[in-house]
């Protein structure tokens, strides 16, 4: 009974704050570009609009896809160790969360693909192009982790970093922060990463057929993968965190930084940004793999 | 043992005799399937089971005996082929209804020839075996069909070079350690190596090259493509989930002990030179074959390509030479037959209702086809090493055991084939199943149910092994105890890694993505109703698309599904072409066949031989 309440606290927690850190991007956003911007709270609202409207689905598949997608991402999330808790008890294996963070997109772009719009589909294939060209990059950072502490548990190499900020990766190896960083901002979804979302070419990609609950249902997942992103950030690079509070503070604090890339930047071709990130990041953290394994 | 190998031979004999009746050959087929796998059920544990014959002749001072012995890994990988086998057989009761061919008997031989390999405790046995199943493949490939004759060729041509270079490896062998005995051989190998390193490198290379290209390994990795393409869709199944893994069998049973018995000097303190031999080959197919069916638009030869890639993951768990890799990739082997298996049945399904197998003409299914789709999406999620279904397991297995061996370039490239799956996976499901349902399909209807049923099991079976490893891992374990290995019996739940905590139970990760799906569920529930709408009602920009002539085929987008990406490629892919390769060598040869023929024709070429010939035996006497 008591991991039930855990798993739901634990899950509606990253709801809350992810919708929270979208609010206050867009806040942010709009302060850099001079305009006012909505309230922080705002994204509160949208979903709770969202889901009180009625909305469209095409067929079986669309509604299995959007549950699907918010599914692995919550499932991933309860994996994540947040300032020394966990919703379960598991050795947070980092390829375990790697995967389990893919079944959310498979059901996202099936859901999408579903519908029948080629918009949508066009917006799914850049999305998995894009996958393919941040994974490698941040997957060649994470190695150097693994490889460094000997163990594929977030939570021992986030603890392994107890005892003070020089402890911290990001201190220790610089180079693989800043190829983690850029891989993130594509993992996001952020400019200058957007190709498969490009209102302006393809009608919001993978949204253009989602309305009501649907829109709402990936207003979730969207919310829930910028905490669980972040989330891994904060532990393989920023030593983890002692309590909640300093976690998610923590987890603002990389939030802030794709946010304030988005604001300036304009958008890559998805050619241009596959290999942009097999060149740049992956150059980068190639070195710190060298530097680490020898 | 002996009605083991007689049961198929007869069975293939009797449906030979009564090939023109449809409604015999194939119950028999089934009811022979169904008798091995129980016969192969109640092996389980009789290790000491032997059936020789002995010869009196020698080759090279090294006796010839004939043998099949009930060895555990090989039980390993027969009675899991049995299964599948099993399964497939009774799709094809219902697929064969309307087939022009009949490829049932040659079939039973092969299968035949399936617990030969598998059982073989001689090298002379085994390359009886090996070489029925690749005549035999042949004739199962082409079924009559004049169209597929140019693919069978390849493969057949392929397979000789195998068969010859094996035949030549066997007999160096047997000169070496003078026997044929396997475990007699890989312990002489061992012994001999230091001494004779040239002739032990010759032969370990030989007998990979035959095993690498029954497996599709690089720089071979063409015929998968061409075969899966062309033949009975069933029996397809059959091949790529099954047939594929005979190059890994005696990998796994002959080479890896010999490779992790023998000494040889480390490079960059991680491995050996075998082991980067093998885990290039291993990483170059997985990466060039997941690259290749990113571009396919074929659906089969798409498929093809992604087995490419997996064997190339299975030789990369083999290249890591720990436990840990090496149980990854025996896992792996048998996660891959059942989800290759569950993916071909329904292509072999869509192409039974539609005859269309290029995707880019297919789309919308699942409104017609929903148990076919769901079996198809079940797979390709196994597919892409995804928990909670089976090939994660395995996957993370592989990845763990080269992180520890710290060989990164592998487990990058493991990583880089694996997420490059993603595109190609979902690029099949969503031109074959989803997207706008053309209107010449729209008088689809689901298979009947002796397809559907096995759709079914095959999910169940991904489903089980997803969540509860230990149904494999168990038998894998306890068969490599008792060949000798000193492995832990797995447990029903959990997975072992290499490194430092990291042990998964799969069951919890199960749990856990189901906790997911039931607040997710919450989510969507609490919404608003939803109102169903048909397929062609979409955004358009205001636009109506009938009014510009586009109909549901083409209101898709699934024809070069991945152009920009292919763009970046296309100047790697035109240099890297094996086929182009092989086709210069074809050229060469017909020019000099061509060339004695005329010097033969104009009788010069009588004299050209008559002084080959004298100089060979003037030779022969100088050498000998």
């Amino acid at each position: 009974m008591m991991a039930v309440l855990r798993v739901f606290l634990f899950g509606f927690f990253a709801i809350f704050i992810g919708l929270l850190f979208m609010g206050i991007g867009r806040k942010v956003i709009a302060r850099i570009q001079l305009r006012y911007g909505p309230p922080f709270y705002q994204a509160f609202l949208d979903v709770g609009k969202l889901f009180a409207r009625k909305s469209i689905t095409h067929n079986f598949v669309m509604d299995l896809g959007m549950v699907m997608a918010l599914a692995g991402l919550v499932a991933t999330m309860l994996f994540i160790p947040i300032g020394g808790h966990t919703a379960i008890k598991t050795s947070s294996n980092l390829i375990v969360i790697m995967y389990l963070m893919a079944i959310g997109y498979l059901g996202m772009a099936m859901a999408v693909a579903a519908s029948g719009n080629p918009n949508a589909t066009i917006g799914v294939s850049r999305a998995l192009t894009m996958m393919l060209g941040y994974e490698v990059p941040f997957f060649t950072v994470i190695l150097g982790l693994i490889i460094f502490n000997g163990t594929s548990s977030l939570e021992l190499i986030a603890n392994n970093q107890a005892g003070g900020i020089l402890n911290w990766n990001m201190i220790k190896f610089p180079l693989g922060f800043i190829a983690a960083e850029i891989a993130l901002q594509a993992m996001m979804g952020e400019k200058p990463f957007d190709a498969m979302i490009a209102p302006a070419e393809i009608a919001s990609g993978p949204m253009v057929e989602l309305s009501g609950k649907y829109l709402g249902l990936a207003f979730l997942t969207h919310a829930v993968s910028i905490f669980v992103e972040t989330a891994i950030i904060v532990n393989l690079f920023l030593g983890g965190a002692s309590n909640i509070f300093e976690f998610v503070l923590k987890q603002f604090e990389i939030y802030l930084i794709t946010v304030f890339i988005e604001a300036v930047f304009p958008r890559f071709k998805i050619e241009q940004a596959v290999k942009f990130l097999w060149t740049v990041p992956m150059g980068i953290a190639l070195v710190q793999l060298v530097m680490i394994v020898f | 043992m002996l009605e083991l190998l007689m049961v198929p031979l007869i069975t293939a004999l009797i449906s030979a005799v009564f090939i023109k009746h449809k409604n015999i050959v194939w119950p028999l087929f089934l009811t022979a399937n169904a008798y091995i796998l129980y016969k192969l059920y109640t092996l389980y544990g009789q290790w000491e089971l032997v059936l020789n014959a002995n010869t009196n002749f020698e080759v090279f001072g090294a006796k010839i005996s004939l043998g099949v012995a009930n060895n555990p890994i090989g039980w390993y990988f027969a009675f899991f082929s049995a299964i599948i086998t099993f399964i497939i057989s009774v799709f094809s009761l219902g697929f064969n209804k309307n087939s022009k061919g009949n490829v049932a008997p040659v079939w039973m031989l092969i299968i035949f020839s399936n617990i030969g390999i598998f059982y073989a405790a001689d090298w002379i046995t085994f390359f009886m075996m090996w070489e029925l199943m690749g005549w035999t493949s042949f004739f199962a490939i082409t079924n009559g069909n004049k169209k597929a004759l140019d693919g069978a060729k390849y493969y057949l041509a392929l397979s000789l070079l195998g068969a010859s270079s094996m035949l030549v490896g066997i007999l160096l062998l047997g000169n070496l350690t003078g026997t044929f005995e396997m475990f007699g051989t890989a312990y002489g190998l061992v012994q001999m190596f230091s001494q004779e390193t040239t002739a032990s490198v010759t032969i370990i290379i030989l007998l990979l090259m035959a095993f690498f290209i029954k497996s599709a390994i690089f720089p071979f990795y063409m015929w998968p493509s061409k075969v899966y393409a062309i033949g009975p869709e069933d029996f397809i199944t059959f091949m790529s989930s099954v047939m594929i893994k005979y190059g890994i069998y005696p990998i796994a049973m002959f080479m890896i002990p010999v490779f992790g018995s023998i000494e040889l000097p480390q490079i960059l303190n991680t491995g050996s030179w075998i082991q980067y031999f093998i885990g290039y080959l291993g990483a170059i197919s997985a990466v060039l074959g997941t690259i290749l069916a990113i571009f396919q638009t074929d659906m089969k030869k798409l498929f093809a390509y992604s087995s490419v890639a997996n064997m190339g993951y299975i030789l990369l768990g083999f290249a890591a030479l720990n436990i840990v890799g090496f149980e990854g990739a025996l896992f792996h082997t048998v996660n891959h037959m059942v989800l290759k298996a569950a993916i071909f049945l329904t292509l072999a399904a869509v192409v039974f209702r539609t005859g269309e197998s290029e995707m880019h003409k297919l789309g919308g299914l699942v409104y017609r086809m929903p148990i076919t789709f769901l079996t198809f999406l079940l797979g390709i999620i196994a597919a892409a090493g995804i928990p909670p279904l089976n090939g994660f397991g395995s996957k993370w297995m592989i990845i763990q055991a080269l992180m520890s061996k710290r060989m990164v370039v592998f487990a990058i490239a493991m990583i880089f084939a694996s997420t490059g799956a993603f595109m190609y996976l979902f690029r099949a499901l969503a031109s074959i199943f989803l997207g706008q349902l053309p209107d010449r399909f729209k008088e689809v209807k689901e298979v009947p149910l002796t397809m559907s049923i096995p759709m079914i099991v095959m999910m169940i079976g991904m489903l089980l092994i997803g969540v509860i490893p230990g149904v494999v891992m168990k038998p894998l374990t306890y068969a490599l105890n008792a060949v000798g290995y000193n492995v832990q019996i797995a447990s029903w739940t959990t997975l072992e890694g290499a490194l430092k905590n990291s042990t998964i139970d799969l069951t919890v990760v199960f749990l856990i993505f189901f906790a997911g799906f039931i607040i997710s569920a919450i989510m969507y529930v609490l919404g608003n109703k939803a109102q169903t709408v048909p397929q062609d009602d979409n955004y358009t920009g205001g636009e109506y698309p009938e009014e510009w002539g586009v109909d549901a085929d083409r209101f898709n987008y699934s024809y070069s599904f991945y152009q920009p990406f292919k763009e970046m490629f296309d100047p790697l892919l035109e240099r890297v072409s094996i086929d182009g390769f092989f086709s210069s060598i074809g050229r060469n040869f017909e020019y000099m066949s061509t060339t004695v023929q005329g010097l033969y024709k104009r009788g010069e070429g009588a004299v050209l031989l008559f002084s080959i010939g004298v100089l060979l035996l003037i030779l022969g006497g100088w050498i000998l």
